[in-house]
């Protein structure tokens, strides 16, 4: 009796956190999608920020979000100098200590965009919930954005493309880079990138409005420590960085 | 001299009448193929899949949506690229998923595969070159 007593309240316990962690994961999702249904119809608004936390001691020998990204975009997989990537995994190595931590290196969708301010058409801009895109309709393929990105976030297009998604379109002689997925966002959905990392990665992204106190990625960002990446530049990205 | 006279007036009056009824026949048949359009209509388009409503074959009426696609499609682009605005009817998205139909062979083939293309028939027959699908999907998801 007191054998099957004592086992039964570690179980109770574990059921608790399970469903504590479940309402966690499963919420955001949830939440984002009756949100942004509702207003697909509405132009952008500044009272969302979408932004990006990647906890980088989760982060391992894994590329699912790369994949995942290329399957989406309809981006090619193969490697060459020339090749466009949205999203790479970097290895980092701390000169003093010999660590080696492996992320993601995305477009850090900047607050403050360097490629906004030096594009001499407008076709580099920031949409109003502060994901930086490219309107490809404007790029004359000069790439000073390219000069100007820290991160080496864009890609420019050198050869004639075909079998571009309906959803993403790409062509030869202009710039692009990450979107954040934003077809998906306005949908109510996660980027594929994060959608990929929380289904056969490490879970080591969470995607949230930064604007809003109670949404998870408010709440991590609130207590736990993060880094912009080069910060000393003043960009303040909305991607964000655990463990580096 | 009269009776001369009055055979040629009769003749242009015959040659008249006829080619009153060619035009009128002509007008009539452009009426039927086009709903009420006075504008050309090739022939050979493919249909798109389904009317708007019972009334209407697409999103705006035939002689809108044939003068003013390019117009309404880029500001439908800006608001959509810009200000995210999603699910309005003038998207090329729109366009292409209605209107590309497959052809005889059952095949839906790329604007650059297939000369008899919706977009490329007209646009072929007018002599302008878009771009579109440079970086546009030309076939339905």
């Amino acid at each position: 009796m007191s054998e099957t007593h004592a086992d039964a309240t570690p179980r109770r316990q574990f059921l608790k956190y399970a469903a504590g962690v479940l309402s966690v994961t499963v919420a955001p999702s949830v939440l984002l999608h009756t949100f942004a249904t509702a207003e697909s119809s509405e132009p952008v608004s500044a009272q969302r920020r979408w932004g990006l936390l990647i906890d980088t001691s989760k982060c391992a020998n894994c590329s699912a979000c790369v994949t995942a990204c290329q399957q989406e975009n309809g981006l090619s997989s193969e490697v060459n100098d020339t090749v466009a990537q949205w999203i790479r995994k970097v290895e980092l190595q701390q000169p003093d200590t010999g660590k080696v931590t492996s992320l993601p290196m995305l477009c850090q969708h900047c607050q403050q965009p360097p490629c906004v301010d030096v594009c001499p058409t407008g076709a580099s801009f920031q949409r109003a919930d502060g994901i930086v895109l490219v309107d490809k309709h404007i790029c004359i393929g000069c790439r000073y954005c390219m000069m100007a990105c820290p991160y080496k976030a864009r890609s420019f297009i050198h050869e004639p493309l075909t079998e571009q998604k309906a959803h993403a379109p790409r062509g030869k002689g202009t710039v692009e880079s990450c979107t954040l997925c934003v077809h998906r966002v306005d949908a109510g959905e996660l980027p594929a990138c994060v959608s990929a990392c929380g289904e056969s990665g490490n879970k080591a992204m969470l995607f949230g409005d930064l604007n809003d106190a109670n949404s998870p990625i408010a709440q991590r960002l609130k207590t736990e420590a993060s880094t912009a990446l080069r910060a000393d530049l003043r960009l303040q990205p909305n991607v964000r960085y655990q463990g580096i | 001299m009269a009776t001369r006279t009055l055979w040629l007036v009769g003749l242009g009056l015959l040659g008249l009448l006829a080619g009153m009824a060619v035009l009128f026949n002509s007008s009539n048949a452009d009426e039927a193929s086009t709903g009420n359009s006075p504008y050309f209509s090739p022939a050979g388009l493919p249909n798109a899949k389904a009317m708007v409503s019972a009334t209407q074959a697409c999103v705006e009426p035939l002689e809108v949506i044939r003068r003013q696609h390019g117009q309404l499609m880029q500001h439908q682009r800006d608001d959509t690229v810009h200000q995210g605005i999603r699910g309005s009817q003038h998207s090329l998205k729109g366009c292409i998923n209605c209107h590309v139909t497959p052809n005889a062979q059952g095949q839906t083939l790329s604007i650059h595969d297939d000369p008899q293309h919706f977009c490329s028939v007209c646009h072929q027959f007018a002599a302008v070159k878009i771009d579109c699908f440079q970086c546009h999907a030309s076939t339905p998801e």
